[in-house]
């Protein structure tokens, strides 16, 4: 399998700028968390991957191919938010599109889950609900045969017991046959412990491109009376502040310098992954601001 | 040679195209034959019914063209999004999707000329061809606007839809009137006048055959151009 490259992508919708100047690398087999607030441009993103809409200036290559022919769109499977079967289609039509375009489609697997999703192949994709069509795309996705499997919101509209199964079947599907997947979604908390590695868009532009081990290793939360925290995370990245009283907690983003000492009343924790998103996304705004 | 995926294309363009056909035809053969039986049952005429059946093979080349026209002036964008889903390329649908109307165009001529035998003695294959030619040009045309609507939003195929065949009507009242200034007709004088050279090139069956295949690939292109241009829109 080869690396997917998006390279300096820059998009504009006449003159509003949706992403600027973008570029990372996807690594074969590996899971991603795609993050960023709303409007933040992460369906555009994932719609020039796919070759569905142009970039204004930039690549996307497959190894060294663009992605805009057979051989390397055949590799790439999206499902967005966007229907873009016929309006009279059934979820079993989807998947003999997705067989005949992409080959050795699961029907075994997809049809297992689709009855822990309690749907039936037979229903019409139009006439489900918003949690159903969910579930039904990413059956869809899970059991398609591509190396690169993007989904754009794929708990949308799914309660929290189709949550877990989603989590469930993408564990499973990954296990069984190892391929990258991006998942672009705003529950956080739920994907800390699926994704290997994120990817932040923030003002337009990769904010963070890292391991998730390797992002939260260097977050932190520091609290205890303001001098101390003040004098003890002096020159460091602070996020953000909070005070309560005398006592500040500060969020850091940086390494703690092992030479400093800490002192007694300050205490030192970690952040998780959507907390770490929102100070990091906020701009660094003070909340006491 | 074709490949994997553009069979795919050409096996969905067909598919949907027969469902279209067969509802059209259903619907609009069903009520012409209700019109003609609700004309029997007051008139009482039996001779007069089966006379009115014999327009309906009349009826179905209508429909048939009609159909297959219309189908490749609405379904471009349809097709884009369902192929690009599918990991299609757009130079996979341009060609799935020409291979498709050059295929069913020539099975609807055949259909159309089997028809037309209801109504009238096989006619000359220069008649027939002419006819196969006509059909391929207007079912080419109409993919050529359905491919550069694909690539307009709501508001603007108002506009271009409204606009376009207001300029294409001035455009063609401007060339007869230019036509008509140049006066020229089949007396003597205009062989051997000002316009003679003009008159000669009108004159030649060459020349329309010449701009003729000019008008194909400017269509061509252009339906290539819009083709390859298509993106996923937001409305």
């Amino acid at each position: 399998m080869e690396q997917l490259k998006i390279s300096h992508v820059t998009k504009k919708f006449g003159r509003h700028l949706i992403l600027d100047d973008v570029s990372f690398t996807l690594e074969p087999a590996k899971i991603y968390g795609l993050l960023g607030r709303n409007g933040a441009g992460k369906s555009t993103l994932l719609n020039i991957i796919s070759n569905r809409i142009f970039p204004t200036s930039g690549s996307v290559k497959l190894g060294d191919q663009e992605v805009n022919t057979d051989q390397t769109l055949g590799k790439i499977f999206l499902i967005g938010e966007d229907n873009l079967y016929y309006k009279q289609v059934k979820i079993n039509q989807m998947f003999d599109l997705a067989d005949a375009a992409y080959g050795n489609f699961d029907y075994k697997n997809a049809e297992r889950m689709l009855k822990r999703f309690s749907l039936d192949g037979t229903h019409k994709f139009a006439n489900l609900s918003t949690g159903q069509k969910t579930a039904a795309k990413v059956t869809l996705a899970l059991n398609v045969n591509a190396d690169y499997i993007f989904l754009d919101e794929p708990v949308l509209g799914l309660d929290a017991n189709h949550r877990e199964v989603f989590y469930q079947e993408l564990i499973k599907s990954y296990q069984a046959r190892p391929r990258t997947i991006v998942l672009s979604t705003h529950l956080i908390d739920e994907i800390q412990q699926l994704v290997e590695h994120v990817i932040l868009i923030d003002n337009h532009r990769v904010l963070e491109d890292a391991d998730v081990e390797e992002l939260l290793s260097k977050a932190h939360e520091i609290s205890g009376p303001a001098k101390l925290v003040d004098q003890y995370t002096e020159g460091l990245n602070i996020l953000s502040t909070e005070d309560l009283g005398n006592i500040r907690t500060a969020h850091v983003f940086d390494q703690l310098p092992e030479d400093r000492v800490i002192p007694d009343q300050v205490q030192i924790g970690h952040i998780d992954l959507q907390h770490l998103f929102i100070y990091l996304t906020n701009g660094g705004v003070d909340k006491n601001d | 040679m074709i490949s994997h995926e553009q069979r795919l294309v050409i096996t969905n363009v067909f598919r949907r195209l027969g469902w279209a056909l067969a509802f059209a035809t259903a619907w609009i053969v069903g009520l012409q034959l209700v019109g003609y039986l609700i004309e029997l049952l007051i008139n009482h005429r039996l001779d007069s019914f089966l006379v009115s059946l014999q327009g309906i093979p009349g009826t179905l080349i209508f429909v048939f063209n009609l159909v297959l026209g219309f189908y490749f002036l609405i379904s471009a964008y349809e097709d884009f999004k369902w192929t690009i889903q599918n990991g299609i390329s757009r130079k996979t649908l341009w060609w799935g999707r020409l291979t498709a109307l050059l295929l069913a165009s020539c099975g609807i001529w055949i259909i159309d000329e089997l028809l037309s035998l209801f109504d009238h003695p096989i006619t000359s294959w220069q008649l027939m061809g002419m006819h196969l030619l006509i059909l391929l040009t207007s079912v080419l045309t109409l993919q050529m606007i359905g491919n550069g609507f694909g690539l307009l939003n709501r508001t603007w195929k108002w506009i271009v839809g409204i606009g376009l065949p207001i300029l294409f009507i001035l455009l063609l009242m401007l060339l007869i009137r230019a036509m008509v200034g140049l006066n020229i007709g089949y007396q003597y004088n205009a062989w051997v006048g000002p316009n003679s050279i003009l008159l000669t090139i009108l004159s030649s069956s060459a020349t329309w055959w010449i701009v003729w295949v000019i008008y194909i690939i400017i269509v061509v292109s252009l339906s290539k151009i819009f083709n390859d241009r298509m993106q996923l829109r937001r409305d």
